[in-house]
């Protein structure tokens, strides 16, 4: 069992920078999983996430543990639910003035309707952020996976892929790392399966995976997974999905 | 429902992931399953009935995350909710 504290910001094991500043919600049975990456005077926020009081006072402290929030230049999401988005316009309030949304192009269009102020930068696959130190953000569209404008974000630095909605788990027996729960992949099953629709999209996403070397996979819900990841792409092709149809 | 008892072990072990060990084998025992050291399971009475006590302890335990589980098993497994679900 890794040394960790839930109720406060994380770093991540095996990084320096990269903070998980999410919460468990036993009301809903999952957990919630904004990230933020500081990077000098910088910082990325990823997948914000709720905009309710109890869920969005908790992201907020967590990350002013962390960092002043006006070193946030940059909020990505990676598809536009509102576990991820509804809370922008809440941190819009207290990040740097310049902050710039980031999201991919079919994502971008409904981003506003959260009543967003700041500019929404619109990506595509391969579109990179290079942040002032060098370091790259690359952007990897995961189209229907499960959302037509889903994305992931790749931290060429240390390797880590924000997922998103893949690798992503339903568990009352939550763990911040995957390798800490024997029956993750059942997790995984759970909430992967009766959200994808069907398995070529999926594959195509895995696929794009494989061609990056990863160290560790930070969904946006469930655990991370920085252990035996090539078991957890095998259990993610293997998948039955599109039972609903 | 008329199932395999190959689905109720899927289930049960989906279960694991879902409300962790040890909860997961709690709601079996209460269904009427038996964990058996092999790693097979022993069923008492009929796999019907099993079955419906299982997915409802499931659910009743794990709130709306289960039923969508378990829902989505139905559709894989060709299996029907108990009522009510």
């Amino acid at each position: 069992m890794s040394n960790y504290d839930p109720n406060h910001a994380v770093l991540v094991r095996g990084t320096e920078d990269i903070y998980w500043i999410g919460f468990g919600d036993p009301n809903a049975g999952f957990s919630n999983n904004p990230y933020l990456i500081v990077d000098g005077d910088e910082a990325v926020l990823i997948d914000p996430g709720s905009r309710a009081d109890e869920h969005y006072s908790i992201v907020k402290r967590k990350v002013e543990e962390v960092v002043d929030p006006k070193k946030i230049k940059y909020m990505i999401v990676h598809h536009q639910d509102p576990d991820l988005c509804a809370s922008l316009p809440l941190f819009e309030e207290i990040v740097s003035p310049d902050v710039k949304i980031i999201a991919q192009v079919r994502t971008s269009l409904f981003v506003p309707y959260y009543g967003t102020k700041k500019e929404v930068v619109a990506v595509d696959d391969g579109d990179t952020l290079e942040l002032s130190s060098g370091r790259k953000l690359v952007f990897v569209t995961t189209p229907y996976v499960h959302f037509a404008g889903s994305m992931v974000t790749y931290d060429t630095k240390t390797k880590t892929l924000f997922s998103s909605d893949i690798f992503a788990a339903f568990s009352l027996n939550w763990t911040l790392y995957a390798d800490e729960n024997e029956y993750y992949i059942e997790a995984f099953k759970a909430f992967t399966e009766p959200y994808i629709g069907c398995k070529k999209p999926l594959l195509s996403a895995l696929e794009k995976a494989s061609k990056v070397p990863i160290e560790r996979i930070c969904p946006q819900h469930g655990s991370i997974i920085d252990k035996d990841i090539e078991k957890y792409i095998e259990a993610a092709k293997n998948l039955d999905v599109g039972a609903w149809l | 429902m008329s199932v395999d008892k190959k689905v109720v072990e899927n289930i049960l072990v989906r279960s694991m992931g879902l409300l962790g060990k040890q909860k997961a084998e709690e709601v079996a025992k209460r269904a009427g399953i038996t964990l058996v050291p092999s790693g097979d399971i022993e069923i008492e009475g009929s796999l019907d009935k099993v079955l419906e006590e299982l997915i409802k302890n499931i659910v009743k335990e794990g709130g709306i995350i289960a039923k969508i589980a378990i829902k989505n098993m139905s559709r894989q497994y060709n299996f029907s909710m108990p009522q009510g679900l």
